[in-house]
């Protein structure tokens, strides 16, 4: 029934003129293609940076030496910095990059919002408070974290959902998702003040994101949750494509817009949870991301969502390797660096959206 | 094929009111039924209803005499498309994007549109004289031209029964006739259903074979055209005197009234 | 016309102002004539930041805003006249049972006043310049420490003492203690020093800059912390640069943070670190190294025990 036939971008059909307006598998992959390339090389030369001096002559020869199982030109303390300490920490950020920005496509196509985010809608805030309540109470579990934080996630989605689903008024979404979200900061704050002041600073700093802790579970779950989250996105992403133009109207053209909605908000809900539990609260991603990448590329979701994934990852491996590096040897946190980053390209967005 | 049977409905803000009191209506392949009402007597919803997108409290629809409730949504939507006002998407896209969109229940939840579809989505912007538009944005049309572009997404659904509500609402006479033109030659060629709600009774009277009247929920009269068309009930329907000739070319009734003089009053100066 | 209004509105204004600097120097009078009746014996001090303070001989009501105060108040044997310390202010044993005027970052203003102190001790590692301000205002004695170093605990405890007529105690106490300090100092002169690394916690990585206690520590017993240099006093650290600089020894806290400090984390992450690999990690009581009282020449002798071990 369907043949999956490769479209030149610019042939002329029986009807005269060109039918380039709309998405074709092959613009799809060239796109990803080329974000892709883009990551990795910014990857490698994240690898090559940090606040102890490794040349990428001694890199190279390094990295072919562990793939080839030869022995390393590094001495052990390179080694370790290299491997065990930015490689991991690279690996954390193109995770929560990719899982925020995937998150964001989903809110903005869902809610038919294009400043929906996982940040400013306070998805990310009850995340926060979920894997805090995580922390302070439930410690010892260690998958604790992301598990409190997918709840905390879920929960605020739903209630933001409720509470922001007039379809005349997009700024109406954004207003519950910022009283959510300072109701949380509020909540959040009680707890810190209760608690003594080592845990204080040290909750302080997480929420604005952190990324430096070399944690296995936390790597390992986002990074679960983001294979998860893609591939659930990607069937749904033709569906999607519809509700965006309206529930009714995706509902009369053949979608099951309830279960659509409840794939989707869970699905947000796991990447947001996993990807702030693991490393803090890091925010403007999902609302600088997918709007860039439709100034680009379209809205279609199909390639939105794993070209938005790859920008995300993008946008938080650079802004964490300049909170590593900028001061050395102190630290920054990431979340700060994104959102220097992230506001001026939002006003620029708003801008150019008028 | 479509048929509404005793069909009771309320929203569940206005209850115990009910919107729809015991309609049933049956719309057959090859004839264009036109709903005519005032306002609030329940015409949209009724189309809801018949979609799908509304649950009845009371009483049935049925397609091809299988209860509605048993097709899955894309089964639906191969077989009934809507029509309905487009406001401003929120997103870019164009207007060939939102034909294919139409497409949906053809194709499985990844794929990427086959030429067929293209095809298929070229042709209805083509019958519904909108493949101009093809490559603009939708948000830049003018609301009659969104219009057209949302038949044609229509008509890419290849639906054997068009749902349409207020199709001509904001087209200019020209494009009002044609676009209802278009639906009268989909039924008689291609043995199309059509239920119009619409407001502009002289054209519901010229293009549709049969017309229900609705009033409060529930159906005032509902038959041939030339038999509903009265002005009997037309003024009964919208209480306010209507009178009913006919066309000089087509015979088809038309509606036309006659205002009251008003009275002059004059003002005096003090006289 | 104009001229002549303008003219009565800035008289009204300036008749105004006078009246309030009138009647706000009555009130400071009144005042100060109400606390000359209360002393009686008042004595003038500076403080640790320079302030001037006037305060009755022999403070019967005292109140401490600060956990080191506290000790340092019991030590010199204050014990009875102590009326009111922070919710955190846990040694000695007795100190619990005080009345609780808040935590150290949000004390009670209206408990204190209606405690009727005639003493209020602040450190100024609480900030409480605010707090410090008011009790100014309404004319409670406030006397603020602000030790920088380990000697100058010990000159703080010496002030504490004149300030509340407990002299010869102090004196005891800081000739013990400083007694204690020379002892270490003379042992760990010539041993070499090696490279310390202060960890408060893991997860960020936060460690002591050069104006922090944990520094002056460190120094004193004969190492050198890695984190030195830094300007910032508790700053975000990054993991390569431990690495890097090879620290000998770690030194965290024990007991409070030890949620914080993960020691798979420090096993982890610094496995090729000196420290790590002839396992030497300093575990010690973080109220012994991080407040400024008696008990910091206890941390002393443990940090220096654990840079350099005594051999039995």
């Amino acid at each position: 029934m369907n043949v999956e036939t490769l479209i030149e971008r610019d042939s002329n059909q029986s009807f005269g003129g060109s039918v380039k307006s709309y998405l074709t598998r092959r613009r799809a992959l060239i796109v990803i293609l080329a974000l892709l390339c883009a990551l990795f090389g910014c990857a490698i030369a994240a690898l090559a940076t940090g606040s102890e001096h490794i040349g990428a002559g001694q890199l190279f020869p390094a990295l072919i030496s562990k793939l080839t199982g030869t022995a390393s030109p590094l001495s052990r303390e390179q080694d370790v910095i290299i491997f065990s300490l930015r490689l991991p920490r690279i690996g954390l950020a193109i995770g929560v990059g990719a899982a925020l920005a995937i998150a964001g496509a989903a809110f903005q196509a869902l809610l038919r919002n294009p400043l929906a985010d996982p940040y400013v809608l306070g998805v990310s805030g009850g995340a926060a408070l979920g894997s805090i309540i995580a922390i302070i109470f439930v410690s010892e579990l260690s998958y604790s974290r992301p598990l409190f934080g997918f709840a905390g996630a879920a929960i605020v989605t739903l209630i933001v959902y409720r509470l922001g689903r007039r379809e005349d008024d997009p700024a109406h979404l954004v207003l519950a998702g910022v009283v959510m979200s300072t109701f949380l900061s509020s909540v959040i704050v009680l707890l810190t003040a209760m608690a003594d002041n080592v845990k204080l600073r040290n909750i302080t700093l997480w929420l604005l994101g952190d990324l430096s802790s070399g944690a296995v579970e936390g790597l390992v779950f986002v990074i679960v949750a983001v294979a998860i989250g893609a591939a659930v996105l990607l069937t749904q992403s033709r569906a999607l494509n519809l509700m965006m133009i309206g529930e009714r109207d995706a509902f009369a053209i053949g979608v099951e817009t309830a279960r659509v909605r409840w794939v989707v908000h869970l699905t947000a809900s796991l990447l947001t949870g996993a990807a702030v539990s693991a490393g803090g609260a890091v925010g403007y991603v999902g609302l600088v991301t997918p709007p860039l990448v439709r100034l680009a590329a379209g809205s279609d979701n199909r390639l939105l969502i794993p070209a938005a994934a790859i920008a995300g990852a993008l946008m938080v491996l650079i802004s964490d390797t300049i909170a590593r590096t900028a001061l050395s040897p102190r630290e920054l946190p990431t979340g700060a660096i994104t959102a220097l980053i992230g506001a001026p390209v939002f006003i620029y967005l708003l801008l150019k959206s008028r | 094929m479509l048929q509404l049977r005793d069909i009771h409905f309320s929203y569940p803000s206005r209850r115990p009111r009910e919107t729809i009191s015991g309609v049933s209506l049956e719309i057959h392949a090859g004839e264009m039924v036109a709903l005519l009402g005032p306002n609030g007597s329940g015409k949209s919803t009724l189309l809801s209803l018949a979609i799908g997108a509304l649950k009845p409290d009371r009483g049935e629809v049925l397609f091809d005499n299988q209860p509605l409730a048993g097709f899955s949504r894309r089964e639906v939507a191969q077989r009934m498309a809507m029509v309905a006002l487009q406001g401003d998407i929120r997103f870019p896209m164009t207007a060939l994007e939102y034909v294919l969109t139409g497409r949906f229940a053809y194709t499985n939840a990844f794929g990427f549109d086959s030429p067929r579809d293209v095809e298929i989505a070229m042709q209805s912007l083509s019958d519904t004289d909108a493949a101009q538009f093809a490559n603009r944005r939708f948000n830049q049309l003018s609301s009659g031209e969104r219009q057209r572009v949302a038949l044609a997404r229509a008509l890419a659904q290849q639906p054997r029964l068009l749902l349409l509500d207020e199709p001509t609402a904001n087209a200019d006479i020209a494009h009002q006739l044609s676009l209802l033109d278009l639906v009268q030659e989909l039924t008689r060629e291609r043995s199309l259903g059509a239920l119009i709600v619409t407001h502009e009774i002289n054209l519901a009277a010229e293009f549709a074979d049969r017309v229900a009247l609705i009033k409060d929920g529930r159906l005032a009269a509902c038959g041939v055209t030339r038999d509903v068309i009265t002005a009997e009930l037309l003024s009964g329907l919208f209480e306010t005197p209507l009178f009913v000739d006919r066309h000089p070319q087509s015979g088809a009734p038309r509606v036309f009234w006659m205002r009251e003089p008003r009275k002059m009053v004059i003002k005096s100066n003090g006289n | 016309m104009p001229r002549n209004i303008s003219t009565a509105k800035s008289n009204v204004f300036l008749f105004a102002l006078a009246a309030l600097l009138l009647f706000s120097g009555c009130a400071g009078g009144r005042t100060n004539v109400a606390k000359d009746e209360v002393g009686g014996n008042r004595r003038n001090f500076t403080d640790g930041i320079g302030r001037a303070v006037s305060i009755t001989a022999n403070p019967q009501r005292i109140i401490s805003l600060a956990p080191n105060a506290t000790e340092i108040l019991f030590s010199l044997g204050l014990g009875d006249r102590i009326i009111g310390v922070t919710s955190y202010c846990d040694f000695p044993e007795a100190a619990k049972g005080k009345e609780k005027v808040g935590d150290t970052r949000y004390p009670n203003l209206e408990r204190i006043i209606s405690l009727k102190p005639d003493l209020v001790v602040v450190s100024t590692s609480s900030q409480l310049e605010n707090m410090t301000r008011r009790l100014d205002q309404l004319a409670i004695p406030v006397y603020v420490t602000n030790p920088r170093a380990v000697r100058e605990v010990v000159a703080s405890i010496r002030s504490l003492g004149e300030v509340t007529g407990t002299a010869s105690r102090a004196a005891e106490i800081a000739g013990e203690m400083e007694s204690r300090i020379n002892a270490v100092e003379q042992r760990v002169k010539d041993l070499p020093k090696p490279r310390v690394f202060y960890v408060l916690q893991t997860s960020p990585l936060i460690t002591a800059g050069r104006n922090t206690f944990i520094n002056d520590l460190i120094n004193i017993s004969g190492g050198r912390s890695i984190s030195g240099d830094e300007t910032a006093d508790y700053p975000q650290f990054s993991r390569e640069t431990v690495v890097a600089r090879a620290p000998e020894v770690i030194v965290a806290p024990s007991s409070h943070g030890s949620e914080w400090v993960k020691e798979s984390d420090l096993r982890r992450d610094f496995a090729t670190t000196p420290a790590i690999r002839s396992n030497r990690i300093v575990w010690i009581n973080p109220d012994l190294v991080d407040r400024p009282g008696p008990r910091i020449v206890e941390g002393l002798e443990r940090l220096a025990e654990g840079l350099h071990p005594q051999k039995p």
